[in-house]
Protein backbone atom coordinates (compact mmCIF):
# COMPACT_ATOMS: atom_id res chain seq x y z
CA UNK A 1 0.00 0.00 0.00
CA UNK A 2 1.16 3.47 -0.84
CA UNK A 3 4.42 2.42 -2.57
CA UNK A 4 6.96 5.21 -2.56
CA UNK A 5 7.22 5.22 -6.35
CA UNK A 6 3.55 6.01 -6.71
CA UNK A 7 3.83 9.23 -4.78
CA UNK A 8 5.78 10.86 -7.58
CA UNK A 9 3.09 10.07 -10.07
CA UNK A 10 0.20 10.99 -7.84
CA UNK A 11 1.43 14.27 -6.49
CA UNK A 12 -0.20 17.14 -8.26
CA UNK A 13 0.32 20.85 -8.22
CA UNK A 14 -1.78 23.25 -6.23
CA UNK A 15 -3.19 24.57 -9.51
CA UNK A 16 -4.53 21.17 -10.43
CA UNK A 17 -5.91 20.84 -6.93
CA UNK A 18 -8.02 23.91 -7.53
CA UNK A 19 -9.19 22.52 -10.83
CA UNK A 20 -10.30 19.16 -9.53
CA UNK A 21 -12.02 20.81 -6.60
CA UNK A 22 -14.67 22.08 -8.94
CA UNK A 23 -15.66 18.54 -9.82
CA UNK A 24 -18.27 16.87 -7.70
CA UNK A 25 -17.13 13.31 -8.00
CA UNK A 26 -14.14 11.66 -9.55
CA UNK A 27 -15.07 10.00 -12.86
CA UNK A 28 -13.70 6.65 -11.64
CA UNK A 29 -14.76 7.13 -8.09
CA UNK A 30 -16.64 3.87 -7.62
CA UNK A 31 -13.78 1.82 -8.97
CA UNK A 32 -11.28 3.80 -6.92
CA UNK A 33 -13.32 3.34 -3.75
CA UNK A 34 -13.53 -0.39 -4.40
CA UNK A 35 -9.75 -0.56 -4.65
CA UNK A 36 -8.87 2.01 -2.01
CA UNK A 37 -8.93 -0.39 0.90
CA UNK A 38 -6.15 -2.45 -0.62
CA UNK A 39 -4.66 -0.11 -3.20
CA UNK A 40 -2.84 2.90 -1.83
CA UNK A 41 -2.70 4.57 -5.21
CA UNK A 42 -6.46 4.48 -5.51
CA UNK A 43 -6.87 6.11 -2.13
CA UNK A 44 -4.28 8.71 -3.02
CA UNK A 45 -6.29 9.71 -6.08
CA UNK A 46 -9.41 10.13 -3.96
CA UNK A 47 -7.46 12.08 -1.38
CA UNK A 48 -6.13 14.49 -3.97
CA UNK A 49 -9.55 14.88 -5.47
CA UNK A 50 -11.38 15.70 -2.26
CA UNK A 51 -8.70 17.52 -0.29
CA UNK A 52 -9.54 21.01 -1.65
CA UNK A 53 -13.24 20.60 -0.91
CA UNK A 54 -12.69 19.28 2.56
CA UNK A 55 -10.12 21.97 3.22
CA UNK A 56 -12.50 24.71 2.05
CA UNK A 57 -15.28 23.23 4.13
CA UNK A 58 -13.11 23.15 7.23
CA UNK A 59 -11.84 26.66 6.63
CA UNK A 60 -15.34 28.08 6.26
CA UNK A 61 -16.31 26.36 9.43
CA UNK A 62 -13.30 27.47 11.45
CA UNK A 63 -12.02 30.57 9.64
CA UNK A 64 -8.53 29.38 10.33
CA UNK A 65 -6.02 27.75 7.99
CA UNK A 66 -4.20 25.84 10.67
CA UNK A 67 -7.44 24.48 12.06
CA UNK A 68 -8.59 23.55 8.58
CA UNK A 69 -5.40 21.63 7.98
CA UNK A 70 -5.77 19.83 11.29
CA UNK A 71 -9.30 18.86 10.36
CA UNK A 72 -8.19 17.68 6.93
CA UNK A 73 -5.47 15.51 8.44
CA UNK A 74 -7.86 13.93 10.89
CA UNK A 75 -10.53 13.45 8.26
CA UNK A 76 -8.37 11.70 5.68
CA UNK A 77 -6.62 9.61 8.26
CA UNK A 78 -9.98 8.35 9.52
CA UNK A 79 -11.18 7.85 5.97
CA UNK A 80 -8.11 5.86 5.09
CA UNK A 81 -8.49 3.62 8.11
CA UNK A 82 -12.15 2.92 7.49
CA UNK A 83 -12.51 3.07 3.72
CA UNK A 84 -12.90 -0.71 3.75
CA UNK A 85 -16.18 -0.36 5.61
CA UNK A 86 -17.63 2.19 3.20
CA UNK A 87 -20.48 0.83 1.11
CA UNK A 88 -20.91 2.49 -2.21
CA UNK A 89 -24.15 4.34 -2.78
CA UNK A 90 -25.62 6.79 -5.22
CA UNK A 91 -24.19 9.77 -3.39
CA UNK A 92 -20.65 8.55 -3.85
CA UNK A 93 -17.87 9.15 -1.39
CA UNK A 94 -18.56 12.85 -0.72
CA UNK A 95 -21.38 12.53 1.87
CA UNK A 96 -19.40 9.94 3.82
CA UNK A 97 -16.25 12.04 3.70
CA UNK A 98 -18.02 15.26 4.69
CA UNK A 99 -19.72 13.51 7.54
CA UNK A 100 -16.28 12.59 8.87
CA UNK A 101 -15.10 16.14 8.29
CA UNK A 102 -18.15 17.59 10.03
CA UNK A 103 -17.56 15.44 13.08
CA UNK A 104 -13.88 16.25 13.16
CA UNK A 105 -14.85 19.91 12.99
CA UNK A 106 -17.20 19.51 15.93
CA UNK A 107 -14.42 17.77 17.85
CA UNK A 108 -12.13 20.64 16.99
CA UNK A 109 -14.62 23.19 18.25
CA UNK A 110 -15.16 21.19 21.39
CA UNK A 111 -11.45 21.31 22.11
CA UNK A 112 -11.33 24.95 21.20
CA UNK A 113 -14.32 25.63 23.41
CA UNK A 114 -12.52 24.18 26.35
CA UNK A 115 -9.45 26.33 25.76
CA UNK A 116 -11.46 29.50 25.09
CA UNK A 117 -13.85 29.03 27.98
CA UNK A 118 -13.61 31.31 30.97
CA UNK A 119 -11.81 28.64 32.90
CA UNK A 120 -9.52 27.93 29.96
CA UNK A 121 -8.74 31.61 29.51
CA UNK A 122 -8.09 32.02 33.20
CA UNK A 123 -5.68 29.11 33.09
CA UNK A 124 -3.96 30.58 30.05
CA UNK A 125 -3.73 33.97 31.74
CA UNK A 126 -2.03 32.39 34.73
CA UNK A 127 0.44 30.59 32.52
CA UNK A 128 1.26 33.58 30.30
CA UNK A 129 -0.28 36.80 31.64
CA UNK A 130 1.09 38.92 28.81
CA UNK A 131 -0.58 36.84 26.09
CA UNK A 132 -4.18 37.38 27.17
CA UNK A 133 -6.34 38.08 24.11
CA UNK A 134 -7.63 41.58 23.62
CA UNK A 135 -11.19 41.97 24.78
CA UNK A 136 -12.27 44.38 22.07
CA UNK A 137 -11.64 42.20 19.00
CA UNK A 138 -14.23 43.09 16.40
CA UNK A 139 -15.86 40.09 14.69
CA UNK A 140 -16.80 39.77 11.04
CA UNK A 141 -20.18 38.43 10.09
CA UNK A 142 -18.64 35.08 9.14
CA UNK A 143 -17.04 34.83 12.57
CA UNK A 144 -20.34 35.55 14.28
CA UNK A 145 -22.08 32.92 12.21
CA UNK A 146 -19.35 30.37 12.90
CA UNK A 147 -19.57 31.15 16.58
CA UNK A 148 -23.34 30.71 16.55
CA UNK A 149 -23.07 27.41 14.71
CA UNK A 150 -20.49 26.26 17.19
CA UNK A 151 -22.97 26.78 20.02
CA UNK A 152 -25.53 24.39 18.52
CA UNK A 153 -25.99 20.81 19.49
CA UNK A 154 -23.58 18.57 17.54
CA UNK A 155 -26.38 17.08 15.46
CA UNK A 156 -27.63 20.53 14.48
CA UNK A 157 -24.11 21.66 13.66
CA UNK A 158 -23.73 18.62 11.45
CA UNK A 159 -26.99 19.28 9.60
CA UNK A 160 -26.24 22.96 8.99
CA UNK A 161 -22.68 22.47 7.87
CA UNK A 162 -23.39 19.48 5.65
CA UNK A 163 -26.28 21.20 3.93
CA UNK A 164 -24.95 24.74 3.66
CA UNK A 165 -21.17 24.71 4.02
CA UNK A 166 -20.41 21.41 2.30
CA UNK A 167 -23.08 22.20 -0.29
CA UNK A 168 -24.54 18.70 -0.17
CA UNK A 169 -28.08 18.40 -1.40
CA UNK A 170 -30.75 17.20 0.99
CA UNK A 171 -30.44 13.55 -0.07
CA UNK A 172 -26.68 13.44 0.31
CA UNK A 173 -26.75 15.30 3.61
CA UNK A 174 -29.42 12.93 4.91
CA UNK A 175 -27.36 9.97 3.74
CA UNK A 176 -24.29 11.39 5.44
CA UNK A 177 -26.18 11.65 8.71
CA UNK A 178 -27.74 8.22 8.26
CA UNK A 179 -31.31 9.44 8.32
CA UNK A 180 -34.15 9.72 5.82
CA UNK A 181 -34.74 12.88 3.85
CA UNK A 182 -37.81 13.68 5.92
CA UNK A 183 -35.98 13.28 9.19
CA UNK A 184 -33.11 15.34 7.89
CA UNK A 185 -35.51 18.12 6.94
CA UNK A 186 -36.91 18.15 10.46
CA UNK A 187 -33.42 18.21 11.98
CA UNK A 188 -32.37 21.01 9.63
CA UNK A 189 -35.48 23.03 10.41
CA UNK A 190 -34.85 22.79 14.15
CA UNK A 191 -31.17 23.48 13.63
CA UNK A 192 -32.01 26.65 11.72
CA UNK A 193 -34.33 27.88 14.48
CA UNK A 194 -31.66 27.20 17.05
CA UNK A 195 -29.10 28.99 14.93
CA UNK A 196 -31.35 32.01 14.67
CA UNK A 197 -31.76 32.09 18.45
CA UNK A 198 -28.03 31.84 18.95
CA UNK A 199 -27.42 34.66 16.49
CA UNK A 200 -29.97 36.79 18.32
CA UNK A 201 -28.25 36.05 21.58
CA UNK A 202 -24.84 36.94 20.25
CA UNK A 203 -25.93 40.06 18.41
CA UNK A 204 -28.35 41.13 21.10
CA UNK A 205 -25.65 41.03 23.73
CA UNK A 206 -23.15 42.85 21.54
CA UNK A 207 -22.45 46.46 22.63
CA UNK B 1 -35.65 30.19 7.08
CA UNK B 2 -35.78 33.91 6.72
CA UNK B 3 -33.92 35.57 3.90
CA UNK B 4 -31.36 37.18 6.13
CA UNK B 5 -30.14 33.93 7.65
CA UNK B 6 -30.15 32.22 4.28
CA UNK B 7 -28.16 35.10 2.86
CA UNK B 8 -25.62 34.92 5.64
CA UNK B 9 -25.23 31.16 5.28
CA UNK B 10 -24.83 31.52 1.52
CA UNK B 11 -22.22 34.17 2.07
CA UNK B 12 -20.33 31.90 4.43
CA UNK B 13 -20.63 28.99 2.02
CA UNK B 14 -19.24 31.12 -0.80
CA UNK B 15 -16.59 32.76 1.29
CA UNK B 16 -13.29 32.76 -0.46
CA UNK B 17 -11.00 30.19 1.08
CA UNK B 18 -7.27 29.95 0.70
CA UNK B 19 -5.94 27.26 -1.58
CA UNK B 20 -4.54 24.17 -0.02
CA UNK B 21 -0.94 24.64 0.79
CA UNK B 22 0.87 22.18 -1.47
CA UNK B 23 3.43 21.59 1.22
CA UNK B 24 0.65 20.59 3.57
CA UNK B 25 -0.94 18.44 0.87
CA UNK B 26 2.33 16.62 0.26
CA UNK B 27 3.00 16.26 3.93
CA UNK B 28 -0.42 14.73 4.52
CA UNK B 29 0.12 12.51 1.51
CA UNK B 30 3.34 11.27 3.04
CA UNK B 31 1.65 10.79 6.36
CA UNK B 32 -1.05 8.66 4.80
CA UNK B 33 1.58 6.63 3.00
CA UNK B 34 3.36 6.06 6.27
CA UNK B 35 0.09 4.82 7.70
CA UNK B 36 -0.15 2.40 4.79
CA UNK B 37 3.22 0.97 5.71
CA UNK B 38 1.98 0.23 9.22
CA UNK B 39 -0.19 -2.75 9.92
CA UNK B 40 -3.74 -1.60 10.04
CA UNK B 41 -4.77 -1.59 13.68
CA UNK B 42 -7.70 -3.81 14.27
CA UNK B 43 -10.35 -2.59 16.64
CA UNK B 44 -10.03 -4.14 20.05
CA UNK B 45 -13.38 -5.88 19.92
CA UNK B 46 -12.58 -7.31 16.50
CA UNK B 47 -9.34 -8.68 17.84
CA UNK B 48 -11.19 -10.23 20.74
CA UNK B 49 -13.62 -11.96 18.42
CA UNK B 50 -11.01 -13.59 16.24
CA UNK B 51 -11.59 -17.36 16.19
CA UNK B 52 -8.06 -18.09 17.31
CA UNK B 53 -8.43 -15.74 20.27
CA UNK B 54 -11.78 -17.28 21.15
CA UNK B 55 -10.35 -20.79 21.02
CA UNK B 56 -7.41 -19.82 23.20
CA UNK B 57 -9.71 -18.06 25.65
CA UNK B 58 -12.03 -21.06 25.83
CA UNK B 59 -9.11 -23.40 26.44
CA UNK B 60 -7.72 -21.11 29.11
CA UNK B 61 -11.06 -20.96 30.88
CA UNK B 62 -11.51 -24.72 30.66
CA UNK B 63 -8.00 -25.24 32.00
CA UNK B 64 -8.56 -22.83 34.85
CA UNK B 65 -11.83 -24.52 35.77
CA UNK B 66 -10.14 -27.92 35.63
CA UNK B 67 -7.29 -26.78 37.85
CA UNK B 68 -9.61 -25.13 40.33
CA UNK B 69 -11.82 -28.17 40.59
CA UNK B 70 -8.80 -30.47 40.83
CA UNK B 71 -6.94 -28.51 43.42
CA UNK B 72 -9.80 -27.07 45.39
CA UNK B 73 -9.77 -28.21 48.96
CA UNK B 74 -13.00 -29.62 50.27
CA UNK B 75 -14.91 -27.17 52.36
CA UNK B 76 -13.27 -27.16 55.75
CA UNK B 77 -15.61 -28.16 58.48
CA UNK B 78 -15.67 -26.66 61.90
CA UNK B 79 -17.46 -27.31 65.12
CA UNK B 80 -20.74 -25.48 65.27
CA UNK B 81 -20.91 -26.62 68.86
CA UNK B 82 -18.91 -29.04 70.92
CA UNK B 83 -18.65 -30.16 74.50
CA UNK B 84 -16.78 -33.07 75.97
CA UNK B 85 -15.18 -33.77 72.62
CA UNK B 86 -11.59 -34.56 71.80
CA UNK B 87 -10.12 -34.01 68.40
CA UNK B 88 -7.09 -35.47 66.72
CA UNK B 89 -5.95 -33.33 63.83
CA UNK B 90 -3.42 -34.72 61.32
CA UNK B 91 0.06 -33.65 62.28
CA UNK B 92 -0.15 -35.05 65.76
CA UNK B 93 -2.23 -32.22 67.06
CA UNK B 94 -4.54 -33.25 69.80
CA UNK B 95 -7.28 -31.03 71.12
CA UNK B 96 -8.68 -32.47 74.26
CA UNK B 97 -11.63 -30.15 74.51
CA UNK B 98 -13.03 -29.27 71.15
CA UNK B 99 -15.05 -26.10 71.10
CA UNK B 100 -17.19 -24.12 68.75
CA UNK B 101 -15.30 -22.70 65.79
CA UNK B 102 -12.50 -25.26 65.84
CA UNK B 103 -11.55 -25.97 62.25
CA UNK B 104 -11.56 -29.62 61.33
CA UNK B 105 -9.24 -30.28 58.42
CA UNK B 106 -9.27 -33.35 56.28
CA UNK B 107 -8.51 -36.49 58.26
CA UNK B 108 -9.45 -35.06 61.61
CA UNK B 109 -10.73 -37.67 64.03
CA UNK B 110 -13.45 -36.56 66.38
CA UNK B 111 -14.25 -38.49 69.52
CA UNK B 112 -17.30 -37.47 71.46
CA UNK B 113 -17.06 -38.37 75.11
CA UNK B 114 -19.75 -40.22 77.07
CA UNK B 115 -21.25 -36.95 78.20
CA UNK B 116 -20.29 -34.86 75.22
CA UNK B 117 -21.91 -33.76 72.05
CA UNK B 118 -20.82 -32.01 68.90
CA UNK B 119 -22.34 -30.46 65.85
CA UNK B 120 -20.32 -30.57 62.66
CA UNK B 121 -21.57 -29.67 59.22
CA UNK B 122 -25.15 -29.74 60.36
CA UNK B 123 -24.82 -33.20 61.86
CA UNK B 124 -25.13 -33.86 65.57
CA UNK B 125 -22.67 -36.38 66.90
CA UNK B 126 -24.03 -38.33 69.80
CA UNK B 127 -22.06 -39.31 72.90
CA UNK B 128 -19.59 -42.07 72.18
CA UNK B 129 -19.38 -41.31 68.48
CA UNK B 130 -16.10 -41.43 66.65
CA UNK B 131 -16.09 -39.65 63.33
CA UNK B 132 -13.52 -38.79 60.72
CA UNK B 133 -13.56 -35.89 58.28
CA UNK B 134 -13.29 -37.35 54.78
CA UNK B 135 -13.69 -35.19 51.70
CA UNK B 136 -15.13 -32.43 53.78
CA UNK B 137 -17.85 -34.68 55.17
CA UNK B 138 -18.24 -36.22 58.59
CA UNK B 139 -17.99 -39.99 58.46
CA UNK B 140 -19.19 -41.77 61.56
CA UNK B 141 -16.97 -44.78 62.03
CA UNK B 142 -17.71 -45.88 65.55
CA UNK B 143 -20.58 -45.72 67.93
CA UNK B 144 -20.36 -46.47 71.60
CA UNK B 145 -22.82 -49.03 72.96
CA UNK B 146 -24.69 -46.23 74.63
CA UNK B 147 -25.84 -45.23 71.16
CA UNK B 148 -29.23 -46.78 71.38
CA UNK B 149 -32.03 -45.31 69.43
CA UNK B 150 -34.81 -43.97 71.49
CA UNK B 151 -38.31 -44.57 70.24
CA UNK B 152 -39.14 -41.58 68.15
CA UNK B 153 -42.60 -40.57 67.11
CA UNK B 154 -42.88 -40.42 63.38
CA UNK B 155 -44.51 -37.66 61.44
CA UNK B 156 -44.34 -39.12 57.98
CA UNK B 157 -45.69 -42.61 58.06
CA UNK B 158 -44.08 -43.61 54.82
CA UNK B 159 -42.46 -46.67 56.24
CA UNK B 160 -43.63 -49.84 54.61
CA UNK B 161 -43.65 -51.55 57.93
CA UNK B 162 -42.73 -50.93 61.51
CA UNK B 163 -43.01 -54.38 62.90
CA UNK B 164 -39.24 -54.91 63.28
CA UNK B 165 -38.38 -51.50 64.66
CA UNK B 166 -37.16 -52.73 67.98
CA UNK B 167 -34.75 -55.24 66.60
CA UNK B 168 -33.44 -52.82 63.99
CA UNK B 169 -32.78 -49.86 66.15
CA UNK B 170 -30.74 -51.50 68.80
CA UNK B 171 -27.04 -51.51 68.38
CA UNK B 172 -25.65 -54.97 68.25
CA UNK B 173 -22.09 -54.90 69.62
CA UNK B 174 -21.26 -58.16 67.90
CA UNK B 175 -21.65 -56.64 64.49
CA UNK B 176 -19.48 -53.58 64.91
CA UNK B 177 -16.80 -54.79 62.54
CA UNK B 178 -15.85 -51.97 60.24
CA UNK B 179 -16.94 -52.46 56.68
CA UNK B 180 -14.21 -53.48 54.32
CA UNK B 181 -15.15 -50.99 51.67
CA UNK B 182 -15.34 -47.29 52.21
CA UNK B 183 -18.64 -45.60 51.88
CA UNK B 184 -17.01 -42.36 50.93
CA UNK B 185 -18.78 -39.15 50.23
CA UNK B 186 -18.62 -39.56 46.50
CA UNK B 187 -22.28 -39.48 45.72
CA UNK B 188 -22.11 -40.65 42.14
CA UNK B 189 -24.22 -43.62 42.95
CA UNK B 190 -26.64 -41.63 45.00
CA UNK B 191 -29.71 -40.39 43.30
CA UNK B 192 -30.38 -36.78 44.07
CA UNK B 193 -33.53 -36.02 45.96
CA UNK B 194 -36.09 -35.52 43.28
CA UNK B 195 -39.54 -36.93 43.53
CA UNK B 196 -39.58 -38.24 47.05
CA UNK B 197 -40.41 -41.73 46.00
CA UNK B 198 -38.92 -44.32 48.23
CA UNK B 199 -39.25 -47.13 45.75
CA UNK B 200 -37.84 -45.63 42.60
CA UNK B 201 -34.37 -47.06 42.99
CA UNK B 202 -33.11 -48.95 40.00
CA UNK B 203 -30.08 -50.47 41.62
CA UNK B 204 -29.63 -54.17 41.84
CA UNK B 205 -30.84 -55.28 45.18
CA UNK B 206 -28.61 -57.27 47.42
CA UNK B 207 -30.28 -60.49 48.05
CA UNK B 208 -30.82 -61.60 51.58
CA UNK B 209 -28.14 -64.02 52.53
CA UNK B 210 -28.92 -67.52 53.56
CA UNK B 211 -25.88 -67.73 55.74
CA UNK B 212 -26.47 -68.29 59.38
CA UNK B 213 -22.90 -67.86 60.57
CA UNK B 214 -22.49 -64.15 60.19
CA UNK B 215 -24.37 -61.13 59.09
CA UNK B 216 -21.41 -59.03 58.06
CA UNK B 217 -20.29 -61.03 55.09
CA UNK B 218 -21.38 -60.24 51.61
CA UNK B 219 -22.80 -63.02 49.48
CA UNK B 220 -19.43 -63.26 47.66
CA UNK B 221 -17.63 -64.14 50.89
CA UNK B 222 -20.00 -66.69 52.32
CA UNK B 223 -17.84 -69.66 51.43
CA UNK B 224 -17.37 -70.42 55.08
CA UNK B 225 -21.04 -70.45 55.55
CA UNK B 226 -21.57 -72.72 52.61
CA UNK B 227 -18.52 -75.01 52.47
CA UNK B 228 -20.03 -77.21 49.85
CA UNK B 229 -19.71 -74.70 47.12
CA UNK B 230 -17.79 -71.57 46.22
CA UNK B 231 -20.50 -70.24 44.03
CA UNK B 232 -22.28 -67.33 45.58
CA UNK B 233 -25.72 -68.27 46.63
CA UNK B 234 -28.54 -67.39 44.39
CA UNK B 235 -30.76 -64.68 45.71
CA UNK B 236 -33.47 -66.11 47.75
CA UNK B 237 -36.77 -65.63 46.12
CA UNK B 238 -39.74 -64.84 48.28
CA UNK B 239 -42.45 -67.42 48.27
CA UNK B 240 -44.40 -65.38 45.83
CA UNK B 241 -41.56 -65.62 43.32
CA UNK B 242 -41.02 -61.87 43.17
CA UNK B 243 -37.76 -60.26 44.22
CA UNK B 244 -38.18 -57.70 46.91
CA UNK B 245 -36.67 -54.30 46.25
CA UNK B 246 -35.01 -52.95 49.38
CA UNK B 247 -36.70 -49.82 50.50
CA UNK B 248 -35.97 -47.29 53.20
CA UNK B 249 -38.70 -45.53 55.11
CA UNK B 250 -37.44 -42.26 56.52
CA UNK B 251 -39.15 -40.02 59.03
CA UNK B 252 -38.13 -36.75 60.54
CA UNK B 253 -39.07 -35.52 63.97
CA UNK B 254 -38.55 -31.99 65.08
CA UNK B 255 -36.46 -31.62 68.19
CA UNK B 256 -35.34 -28.67 70.23
CA UNK B 257 -32.87 -25.91 69.45
CA UNK B 258 -33.29 -26.17 65.72
CA UNK B 259 -32.53 -29.84 65.64
CA UNK B 260 -34.38 -32.75 64.18
CA UNK B 261 -34.02 -36.50 64.30
CA UNK B 262 -33.98 -38.64 61.21
CA UNK B 263 -35.03 -42.23 61.76
CA UNK B 264 -35.40 -44.90 59.20
CA UNK B 265 -36.06 -48.55 58.62
CA UNK B 266 -35.10 -50.73 55.73
CA UNK B 267 -37.02 -53.59 54.20
CA UNK B 268 -36.20 -56.40 53.94
CA UNK B 269 -34.56 -56.20 57.33
CA UNK B 270 -31.80 -58.60 56.48
CA UNK B 271 -30.39 -56.60 53.60
CA UNK B 272 -26.62 -56.38 53.85
CA UNK B 273 -25.98 -52.70 54.41
CA UNK B 274 -22.43 -51.48 54.93
CA UNK B 275 -23.31 -47.90 55.66
CA UNK B 276 -25.60 -44.97 55.18
CA UNK B 277 -25.31 -41.66 53.48
CA UNK B 278 -27.42 -38.83 54.80
CA UNK B 279 -28.12 -36.25 52.15
CA UNK B 280 -29.74 -32.90 52.39
CA UNK B 281 -30.93 -30.71 49.61
CA UNK B 282 -32.73 -27.57 48.76
CA UNK B 283 -34.13 -26.89 45.36
CA UNK B 284 -31.93 -28.40 42.70
CA UNK B 285 -28.91 -28.75 44.96
CA UNK B 286 -28.13 -31.53 47.33
CA UNK B 287 -25.08 -32.58 49.27
CA UNK B 288 -23.84 -35.26 51.57
CA UNK B 289 -24.42 -34.25 55.15
CA UNK B 290 -22.87 -37.28 56.76
CA UNK B 291 -21.60 -40.75 56.04
CA UNK B 292 -22.42 -43.37 58.66
CA UNK B 293 -20.17 -46.37 58.37
CA UNK B 294 -22.23 -48.21 60.89
CA UNK B 295 -24.83 -50.48 59.36
CA UNK B 296 -26.67 -50.84 62.61
CA UNK B 297 -27.47 -47.15 62.83
CA UNK B 298 -31.05 -46.20 62.10
CA UNK B 299 -31.06 -42.71 63.48
CA UNK B 300 -29.21 -39.46 63.02
CA UNK B 301 -29.70 -36.17 64.72
CA UNK B 302 -29.21 -33.17 62.50
CA UNK B 303 -29.30 -29.41 62.72
CA UNK B 304 -32.13 -27.90 60.73
CA UNK B 305 -31.68 -24.16 60.39
CA UNK B 306 -34.10 -24.17 57.49
CA UNK B 307 -37.31 -26.16 57.63
CA UNK B 308 -37.42 -26.38 53.84
CA UNK B 309 -34.27 -28.47 53.66
CA UNK B 310 -35.08 -31.91 52.32
CA UNK B 311 -33.45 -35.01 53.74
CA UNK B 312 -32.82 -38.42 52.32
CA UNK B 313 -30.98 -41.49 53.50
CA UNK B 314 -29.20 -43.79 51.10
CA UNK B 315 -28.02 -47.31 51.86
CA UNK B 316 -24.81 -48.60 50.41
CA UNK B 317 -23.22 -52.01 50.32
CA UNK B 318 -19.61 -52.88 51.08
CA UNK B 319 -18.58 -51.93 47.55
CA UNK B 320 -20.14 -48.54 47.89
CA UNK B 321 -22.94 -49.43 45.55
CA UNK B 322 -26.37 -48.04 46.06
CA UNK B 323 -28.77 -50.46 47.67
CA UNK B 324 -31.75 -48.26 48.28
CA UNK B 325 -32.71 -44.71 48.90
CA UNK B 326 -35.37 -43.41 51.16
CA UNK B 327 -38.27 -41.15 50.63
CA UNK B 328 -37.55 -37.47 51.04
CA UNK B 329 -38.64 -35.73 54.19
CA UNK B 330 -38.59 -32.19 55.45
CA UNK B 331 -40.01 -30.50 58.51
CA UNK B 332 -42.45 -28.43 56.51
Amino acid sequence: MFPASASVVLRVSSASLDRVSSLSTHPDEQALVARAATDADAFAVLYRHYLPRVHAFAHRRTGNVAAAEDICSATFESAYRSIGSFEWNAGGLAPWLFQIAARKTIDHHRREGRSTSERGQAAMAQLAPGDAPAADVSLHDGDILRSAIGRLRPRYQEAITLRHLANLDTSDAARAMGVSNAVFSVILSRATKSLRRELDNIEGSAP
Amino acid sequence: MNDDLQRRLDALANEATPSVDPVFADRLDSHLRSLAAEPVPTPFLQRLLRPSVLVVAAMAIAGAVFLVTRTAEPTQLEFAAATGTSVSIPGDIAVTDGAQGLLLPEGTRITVGPDGSAEVGGVILEPGTVAVVVNGVVEVVELAPVQTVQPVPTTAPAAPTTETTASETTVAPTTTTEPTASTDADADAVVEPDDGAATTTTSTPVAPTTSTTTTTQTPETTTTAAPTTTVPPEPTEPPSGERVQPSIALTITEGQNGQAVLTWTIEPTDVEVAGWVVRRGRGENSEVAAVLRRPEVRRQRVAVPDRNVAWQVVARDADGELIARSNIVRLN
